[in-house]
């Protein structure tokens, strides 16, 4: 079954061309859904799990087409008819975490066929959920596409089939290195194709003092960087206490400590835990200020701004600085900045952000937010082609 | 000092007195001497036990260039560690703790292989002893063993090529009758030695000879192997006279000079100048049973504080007497601790 949809308004419209019902696909992953919050897979930690089953609500992949073309409108006269592009090739490294299902989950929602590259080591999360969408899902769009439309497979990036896919894709998504990307790049694939390659960045918290003395501040800061460390590029490789001085950094130190036990989400394993210990010591052989929270579940480090360093991969620095000094240090591949500032749209702010790499400037919350707009790149909308309408 | 490792009995009872004012004497050595570990510590360290002495992540080596500084202290060669990282630990021997280290290591291997000298096979090759980057820990394990050698083989052609047998060298070291040592790294070992053919002169002529294998290092090759200590003991012992015996020692370049043979009951043994603890990863407390992360203590360090080290090592205490008869404190070593997958985006 095919449809037209329509989105956006007052000049504005488009229709968009489905070979499937959404909301057909809508429902199927909502009794996905309702499974998922009885069970969880076991290759999944249970934040990784509940922010999945978060994202597959009907109201959040539905905002996916409100976000990108503007919300829904009834049949009218449209600017353009959008396709989806027929294939996509998807690149995941080894250790990559919610992209890969998530993105799979985005990229169902055009259709496309959709050929996964996982990564030779590590776990493979997307096939697993793919497997598992496989297995939980319920007659309809979503079974057929998952049986008719998708393959994953495990390869590394010397294999053939890296080229069979770059030149058999109509986009090309990649998460990975810049190694990873440029090889991928460079092979073979249809000029009028797209290429979207994530690669290696990194985030921070920029926190006014006022505002780091909020509760919803410090457990804000605690969730988003308890789930992945230093290994998420979404998670803040340093807190910036904009405007703020060594007492500051002490006294938000001191309230992540007291809140880490509630409000962190995962537990570290031995090793982190020891890895924690040892980034103490090293940090305070280097003459930083630094203390251990929770036990040995993560170091914080007390610093002036500076360029940020990884005393272990559950460590983080509190710096402190001006504005200037927060652009001055901020690393040259900075995705994402993630606030808590009085008033983030203040022209400083604005005029600052335009000096930075930054990709992305949203609320601390939703740091880790995967959406159809990442690294700047608006890559969900240019899953489609378009025609567009002329009167003249 | 030296009498404090030359005359004490190697595993008998301990004065803890004298051990902690020992263990106390060097805390402040090295809070005086080493900047870094004075910034780690904040204030000199009073301790009243073993348990509170302050100790350093083993990991802190690979990342830091530690030296004491003090009056007497002459330092000298660098040995490093052999690393599957990337990154080898770094520890700055000193003249002191280099004869301190060396009757230490002694005193505790004739324990396990006697006193008698014998030809000592190495399986590494000549070419490591010259290295320009420092002496590594293989070589290092491999020279603690000098004082059991009346000459030294080394029988690799190439140190970094287990397949580099060196046969001339064998059958040299098989002109002089009698007991042989061979020391590899356990790897090394069962890929030169245990795991291939010998020719027929020097297959027949081992097997007439009471060899005393000495071994250390890691099992995860072997464990990938599918090779287990029972097999591991067993094949080489095929090829040697009957009252020949496999030594296995734990032991780290972070720690020179202690070394840990296990004995033919599983346990290893800490010599009296030495202790050793289990600690929770996440708390850091002492845990008298259980698993855990070990911590290696010695009182023979003096160029840089390498005397009380976290390892990443995890072991467990054994209680009560050890039916080898060898008295004080002893510990079953478990093996690496496990690392998680790191899952993050792209950046790993």
């Amino acid at each position: 079954m095919s449809e037209l949809r329509f989105y956006g308004r007052d000049g504005g419209r488009v229709a968009i061309a489905l070979s499937f019902s959404l909301d057909a696909l809508l429902e199927n992953y909502e009794t996905v859904r309702r499974k998922m919050i009885r069970e969880r897979h076991p290759d999944f930690t249970r934040t990784e799990w509940a922010y999945l089953i978060r994202f597959l609500e009907a109201g959040h992949l539905s905002e996916v087409f409100h976000r990108s073309f503007g919300p829904e409108s009834g049949e009218g006269i449209p600017i353009g008819l959008l396709r989806p592009r027929e294939r996509v090739g998807l690149w995941l490294p080894n250790n990559v975490s919610l992209l890969g299902p998530l993105a799979v989950v985005l990229i169902s929602l055009t259709g496309a066929h959709l050929s996964v590259k996982i990564g030779s080591r590590g776990r493979d999360l997307c096939g697993a959920f793919v497997e598992y969408l496989a297995s939980r899902s319920s007659p309809g769009p979503l079974a057929e596409w998952l049986r008719g439309r998708v393959s994953v497979a495990v390869f590394d990036r010397i294999d053939p089939r890296n080229a069979e896919m770059a030149s058999s894709s109509d986009v090309r998504i990649l998460f990975g290195g810049d190694e990873a990307a440029k090889g991928i790049e460079a092979l073979s694939h249809p000029t009028s194709s797209r290429g979207f390659y994530f690669t290696h960045r990194v985030s921070e918290a920029w926190i006014e003092p006022s505002e780091a003395s909020r509760p919803d501040t410090v457990e804000s800061l605690v969730k988003i960087f308890s789930i992945y460390g230093q290994a998420g590029c979404t998670s803040p490789q340093r807190i910036m206490l904009v405007g703020g001085k060594r007492e500051d950094a002490v006294d938000l130190a001191r309230k992540m400590e007291m809140a880490w036990e509630s409000a962190a989400l995962t537990t570290v394993d031995q090793h982190q835990a020891s890895q924690n210990f040892l980034g103490l010591q090293w940090a305070r052989a280097n003459g930083f200020e630094s203390r251990i929270v929770g036990n040995n579940a993560a170091l914080l480090v007390l610093a002036p701004a500076k360029i940020s360093f990884a005393w272990s991969n559950l460590g983080i620095e509190l710096q402190w600085g001006n504005l200037e000094d927060a652009i001055s240090t901020a690393a040259p591949n900075l995705q994402t900045i993630g606030y808590a500032l009085r008033d983030p749209f203040d022209t400083h702010y604005t005029a600052a952000l335009a000096r930075s790499q930054a990709s992305r400037f949203v609320p601390l919350a939703q740091m880790h937010d995967f959406g159809p707009v990442w690294d700047g790149e608006e890559w969900w909308s240019q899953l489609f082609t378009r025609t567009s309408f002329g009167s003249g | 000092m030296s009498s404090w490792v030359s005359d004490t009995v190697v595993y008998g009872e301990r004065d803890e007195r004298a051990f902690l004012d020992r263990l106390t004497e060097l805390n402040e050595l090295h809070f005086r001497g080493c900047p870094a570990y004075a910034s780690i510590l904040g204030k000199v360290p009073r301790i009243s036990s073993v348990e509170e002495a302050p100790f350093l992540h083993v990991g802190l080596f690979k990342r830091l260039r530690l030296i004491t500084k003090g009056e007497g202290i002459v330092h000298g060669r660098i040995v490093r560690s052999s690393s599957t990282s990337g990154v080898a630990s770094e520890i700055t021997l000193d003249e002191e703790s280099s004869r301190l280290q060396s009757l230490s290591s002694l005193r505790i291997l004739e324990d396990f292989v006697g006193r008698e000298t014998r030809p000592l096979l190495v399986l590494d090759g000549v070419a490591s002893l010259r290295s320009r980057e420092g002496l590594s820990a293989r070589v290092l394990a491999a020279m603690s063993l000098k004082p059991f050698a009346t000459e030294i083989f080394f029988v690799l052609k190439d140190a970094s090529d287990a397949a580099s047998l060196n046969e001339e060298q064998i059958r040299c070291a098989l002109k002089q009758p009698g007991p042989l040592l061979v020391y590899g790294i356990s790897w090394a070992l069962w890929m030169a030695w245990a795991n291939r053919t010998m020719p027929a002169d020097i297959e027949s002529d081992l097997r007439t000879r009471t060899i005393t294998f000495v071994h250390s290092g890691g099992w995860k090759k072997l464990e990938n192997a599918r090779v287990d200590r029972a097999d591991f003991e067993r094949v080489l012992l095929t090829r040697a006279a009957p009252g020949s015996k496999v030594v296995d020692y734990y032991g780290l370049v972070e720690q020179v000079g202690m070394v840990y043979p296990m004995c033919e009951f599983g346990a290893r043994h800490v010599p009296a100048w030495g202790d050793v603890l289990v600690r929770d990863p996440w708390t850091l407390a002492a845990l008298p049973e259980g698993d855990g992360q070990l911590q290696l203590i010695n009182t023979i360090s003096r160029g840089a504080p390498y005397h009380n080290i976290l390892t990443e090592d995890i072991g467990r205490l054994i209680p009560g007497p050890c039916p080898c008869g060898r008295r004080g404190r002893r510990f079953e070593l478990i093996g690496r601790m496990p690392k998680a997958e790191l899952r993050g985006c792209a950046n790993v």
